[in-house]
Parts: C-alpha cells; sequence; structure tokens
C-alpha cells in the first residue's frame, strides 16, 4: 500500500495551528505524551509507548568471535524491523529508507557515543567475547520513532543480564541462570535521542506526532520544505551524544540552543524514570512477582481497544470532568435538557440533507460573544 | 470490432493483441479494460494506451481518487455541475471532495460524482479550508443518526461545516482554527458517549471555548 497522502486542507491547517500556538492534540510546544514503560517476563524485553507509538525491544546473547581489530571487546548489534503492523505503507521483511536511517541512528547514538563498557562483554580475548543483539520491533507508528525506540534501546539494554560465565584453565562454563545470578549489563551513562520538529524556523515543537512529523517534512507548493527534524541526543549529564537534522536547513542558530535546553530537562526526567521502572521490576522480581506483557492488556472493558487519547483535543478538555459531572448531579442534566429544547438555534445552522450541517451566517457581526456572556449566566 | 493501440475506442470492442501477444507473461490491464473469458473488452469510451511492459488501458477524461478503500476510485471531469470538455471544473492534486459512489460493484473500480441525478452539485464539490480527519465507520453513523444529538446541541454553540464521508472521513471548518479543533474534539470525544454525555460534553466543551473552565 501507498503511503498515505496528506490532503492540501490537513497541510495548510497543521501549519497554521501550529504558528498560532496550538497544536492538534491540545498539547504545548514543549510537552510530550505520554511515556509509558512495561517490562516483559525475560530479561531485556520491553515495550516503550509515547502516546499511541509502541516499540518492542528484546536483547539476545551469544559467544561470537571477536573482531580481528578489537580482540578484547565485545559487540553491539541493533537491528530495526518496520512490519505492516507499524503502518499499512511499509511491506514486510523489506528494508525502507526509514529502517536504514533508525538502524544508523541508534547505532551512532549507542555505539559510538561508548555507553556500554564492552570490554566487560570479552570472556576469552581473541576467542571468545558477548555479542550482545537488540532487536527492535515497530509495533504502532503514531510519530516520533527515533525517540520512542531509543528510549526501547536503552531500557532493553539496562534491564538485560546475561549468564554469568566461569573459566577453569581452557574451558569456559556458561552458567544458566538459576545456577548463578546473571550479571547486568555496565551502561556508564544513559544517552536518549530527543526529536523536535522545525517549523517556518522558529517554532521548535517536542515529541511531534506522526501529522506533524508529516507536515513538517513535506514541501510546500513554491518546492521548499515547510520545515525539519532534529533529533538531539543527549545522557542524563546533559552531554550531548548525537545531533541530527533532516530537510530544511536551519538559518537560526538560536533554535538549536532552544532544542538543547528542552532536551536537557527531558532526557534527565526520562533517565530518571527509566532508572525508576528498573528498579521497582528488579524488586518485583526478588518478591518472584511474575512480571509479563499481559499487564498492559485491558480487559473487562467494552472501550479496552479504542484510543486512550484523542487525536484532535483542546488544551483544557478533560473527558473525565464529563463523567464525574455526570455521576454528581443527575438532576442537573434533566434541567440541561429542558433548557436546551426550547431554546432556538442562535445561528441557523441547519443539518439540511442528511450528511451535512451548513452554516447560514445571519447578517452582521459574530454573535458567538454572545454565548460567552449567556453561558456566564447559566454557570453562576 | 477489433481495436488497437492509440485507437478511440467505445465500449464493447475488444482488443486481442493482449491475449495472442504475451501469453506468457504478466499483464496488467487497467481502468475500462475487463477481462470476459478469452478476450478482453472496453468498457469505457476514450483512447486506448499502452505503457511497456505489458500495461494496458483506457485514458479518459478522468483522475484516480484515493477514497480510502483497496483500490482507488475514478472521478470524471465531467461529473461535476456545469463542466464540459472546454469547461474543466479546477481540481487539483491534494485536494479533499465530498462526493457519492455510483459504483461499488466487487469486479469494477468505483466511480465517483459530484452531482445528483438533476446536475445540481447541491452541497458535494471541493472542500476548500478547513481539517480532514480519519475516525471508525461506526463514529460516522453515530453522528449521522437522526437520534444523535451531537450536531443537534453544537450547532446552538458555535458556527460551523461539517461533512461526514462513509469512508470513515470527517471534514470539518469553523470560522477559527480553535473552533475547528474544539468541533473535531467533540466529534471524536462522541464516539462511546451515551446521549446525556454527548450534551453536556458539547456544554462544557463551549465553556472552555469560552474561556471559562467550570
Amino acid at each position: 500500500m501507498r503511503e498515505q497522502f496528506l490532503s492540501n486542507c490537513e497541510k495548510n491547517f497543521i501549519k497554521k495551528i501550529i504558528l498560532e500556538g496550538h497544536r492538534l492534540d491540545g498539547r504545548n510546544y514543549d510537552e510530550s505524551r505520554k511515556l509509558d514503560i512495561c517490562f516483559g517476563s525475560e530479561y531485556g524485553s520491553c515495550i516503550v509507548s509515547i502516546g499511541e507509538t509502541k516499540v518492542l525491544a528484546q536483547v539476545s546473547c551469544e559467544v561470537v568471535q571477536p573482531k580481528q581489530i578489537r580482540p578484547n571487546e565485545g559487540i553491539l548489534y541493533i537491528n530495526v524491523e518496520i512490519s505492516p503492523m507499524a503502518a499499512p505503507q511499509f511491506e514486510a521483511n523489506r528494508q525502507t529508507d526509514l529502517t536504514v536511517y533508525l538502524n544508523r541512528l541508534l547505532e551512532k547514538c549507542y555505539k559510538d557515543s561508548k555507553c556500554i563498557d564492552l570490554e566487560s562483554l570479552c570472556i576469552v580475548v581473541e576467542e571468545k567475547v558477548w555479542s550482545l543483539r537488540v532487536d527492535l520491533k515497530i509495533l504502532n507508528h503514531e510519530g516520533n520513532l527515533i525517540e520512542c525506540s531509543s528510549i526501547a534501546t536503552l531500557v532493553s539494554l539496562a534491564h538485560f543480564k546475561r549468564p554469568d560465565v566461569t573459566r577453569s584453565g581452557e574451558s569456559v562454563i556458561i552458567h544458566t541462570l538459576a545456577e548463578n545470578d546473571p550479571i547486568p549489563t555496565v551502561l556508564y551513562h544513559y544517552p536518549v535521542c530527543l526529536t523536535f520538529a522545525i517549523f517556518q524556523n522558529n517554532v521548535l515543537i517536542s515529541d511531534p506526532s506522526y501529522i506533524e512529523e508529516t507536515v513538517c517534512t513535506s514541501t510546500t507548493e513554491d518546492g521548499n520544505t515547510i520545515g525539519g527534524l532534529l533529533v538531539v541526543g543527549m545522557n542524563q549529564y546533559k552531554e550531548i551524544c548525537l545531533l541530527n537534522h533532516t530537510e530544511a536547513a536551519i538559518h537560526n542558530s538560536n533554535i538549536v540552543h532552544r532544542a538543547i535546553q528542552s532536551a536537557a530537562e527531558r532526557s534527565k526526567s526520562v533517565v530518571d524514570l527509566i532508572k525508576a521502572e528498573i528498579i521497582r521490576d528488579d524488586n518485583l522480581r526478588q518478591k518472584r512477582t511474575k512480571i509479563n506483557f499481559s499487564d498492559i492488556i485491558t480487559t473487562n472493558h467494552v472501550q479496552s481497544l479504542s484510543m486512550k487519547d484523542l487525536k484532535i483535543c483542546l488544551k483544557n478538555y478533560n473527558i473525565n470532568d464529563i463523567k464525574m459531572e455526570e455521576d454528581n448531579s443527575p438532576t442537573e442534566i434533566l434541567d440541561d435538557k429542558q433548557d436546551i429544547k426550547p431554546e432556538k438555534s442562535k445561528y441557523d445552522v441547519v443539518a439540511s440533507l442528511p450528511q451535512t450541517a451548513e452554516i447560514k451566517a445571519k447578517e452582521g457581526a459574530s454573535t458567538w460573544i454572545e454565548i460567552s456572556s449567556e453561558s456566564d449566566v447559566d454557570s453562576s | 470490432m477489433k481495436v488497437s493501440i492509440g485507437d478511440v475506442v467505445l465500449p464493447g470492442d475488444y482488443f486481442d493483441e493482449i491475449s495472442t501477444d504475451n501469453a506468457k507473461s504478466r499483464v496488467v490491464i487497467g481502468p475500462g479494460l475487463r477481462k470476459e473469458e478469452d478476450h478482453v473488452y472496453i468498457t469505457k469510451a476514450g483512447v486506448l494506451k499502452k505503457k511497456n511492459p505489458h500495461t494496458y488501458w483506457i485514458d479518459s477524461y478522468q483522475k484516480r481518487v484515493d477514497i480510502g478503500g483497496s483500490t482507488t476510485a475514478a472521478l470524471s471531469y465531467l461529473s461535476f455541475e456545469g463542466a464540459t470538455k472546454k469547461n474543466r471544473p479546477e481540481v487539483q492534486v491534494g485536494d479533499i471532495i465530498y462526493a457519492k459512489l455510483v459504483i461499488a460493484s466487487k469486479d469494477m473500480e468505483p466511480e465517483l460524482v459530484c452531482i445528483d441525478s438533476f446536475g445540481h452539485k447541491g452541497r458535494l464539490g471541493v472542500l476548500t479550508d478547513g481539517f480532514v480527519f480519519k475516525c471508525s465507520i461506526n463514529l460516522i453513523r453515530k453522528i449521522l443518526s437522526p437520534q444523535c444529538p451531537l450536531l443537534e446541541s453544537l450547532k446552538n454553540e458555535w458556527p460551523f461545516e461539517l461533512a461526514a464521508g462513509m469512508n470513515g472521513r470527517i471534514w470539518i471548518k469553523a470560522n477559527s482554527m480553535k473552533e475547528t479543533i474544539a468541533l473535531g474534539n467533540a466529534v471524536l470525544g462522541a464516539e462511546f458517549m451515551s446521549q446525556e454525555e454527548i450534551k453536556k460534553m458539547s456544554n462544557n466543551i463551549s465553556a472552555t471555548l469560552a474561556g471559562h473552565v467550570y
């Protein structure tokens, strides 16, 4: 299936609301969606979700021969897979530009920043080292894959424990998890990739959703791109590990500074969350509590499959407000009903044809200010 | 009548070249062509075209439009109000069109029109500005049902335009950006709500919009 084509309406609308200071889902410019981390039953498996974007990560290890140039270092390998499950435009078992880009970016962030102590993965120099393989599977693509998959990589690596090894002379014994306590991976620092969408060279948006990402990287009628995506890799000590920018060039150095400042705050909170979650998981495992992915499946609930967040949302909208008030004041609703029924429409919005409603604008100035004054009376 | 590539063809003509020439290789037949036992018949008036290696189609005054189905639908330039061969409607790639299906059968390409049977456009045609979003067909049916209080209660709050298509897409437009977002919010939020809750919600949203939250 072809990639979903974005209509001109959508592009213009998103561009306009962002320049006006709003976002489609009611977030502020520097607000991210909810980050959720869930661990699987084995060490090194987790599902990380940012809003509706979900990534499954699994670390596995095996004993291999080291590379010739680095005889005393273990090997880290990252593999990203995007299936049609993520979004219908992807094909199964086929590498796309996005897969290669993601893979390259994550390898840059986690291998080149030397956050993992690869030397501790060595068993016998020039003969046997551990090779860690991180498999990432994109479960759902709702924008900001980079951030989500980087957090997933980090969480699974930090959570992973490899089997203990003892050497007796020439032979090497690999103990099972039951025999000897497994050894955690040593991480010097925790780098996280954070994505920012830049609109019109002055608006900076953190954690862009799918539609914002697409609009940001799409081209306008005159052939220029509207903005670009800036990826900042940063660890908890506010050290930059990676900087990557795609699409339109940045004319303004200020915006990069703003992005880095924003990233510094977020990376700290993300890393703190990751550490807290891993400690919590460790404690649960010591108490022999069963942990698996079934926890994230909601059951006995009619709306368990419905999305939790609305894609289009006002800043102050809260779905719980409505439900709560419903419970507290059943009589009030009846009053409302009586109020509404005799009330005549202030506008000639008529559902004339069965599938449409149209404004037949009354002459003169817009009358919608009237509502505010009236509803003021209602609420008081 | 037997025809060949480049000819002006009419429905009912047949085209032998496909079945004889390329017995082994894969052949793609596009819109306006239909395979009926051994022959390939033409079902549309236009010019027969071929693209190498083996792709055939009928070129006529129409475009193919994504309607969110498994295949694209055909939209003829002549299916707009007052359109003639010289006077073409202004439809650009990327526009949103409010149209209805005239053909929706299993084996044939679906076809769209923007006029009713009297030749009037009604509300159909190109939709400008506003915003389009996808939602479940369940929600579309819900808001289109006469029992649903959503549009009834929202229309008292602020002016807007809305077009709901049975392909799971809703187009909305209001005077300001914030009102459009509020409308989208109300429509999407209504999916799992009871009638009473919907009324409550639309009051709530209009209060938020007016600037005082209670």
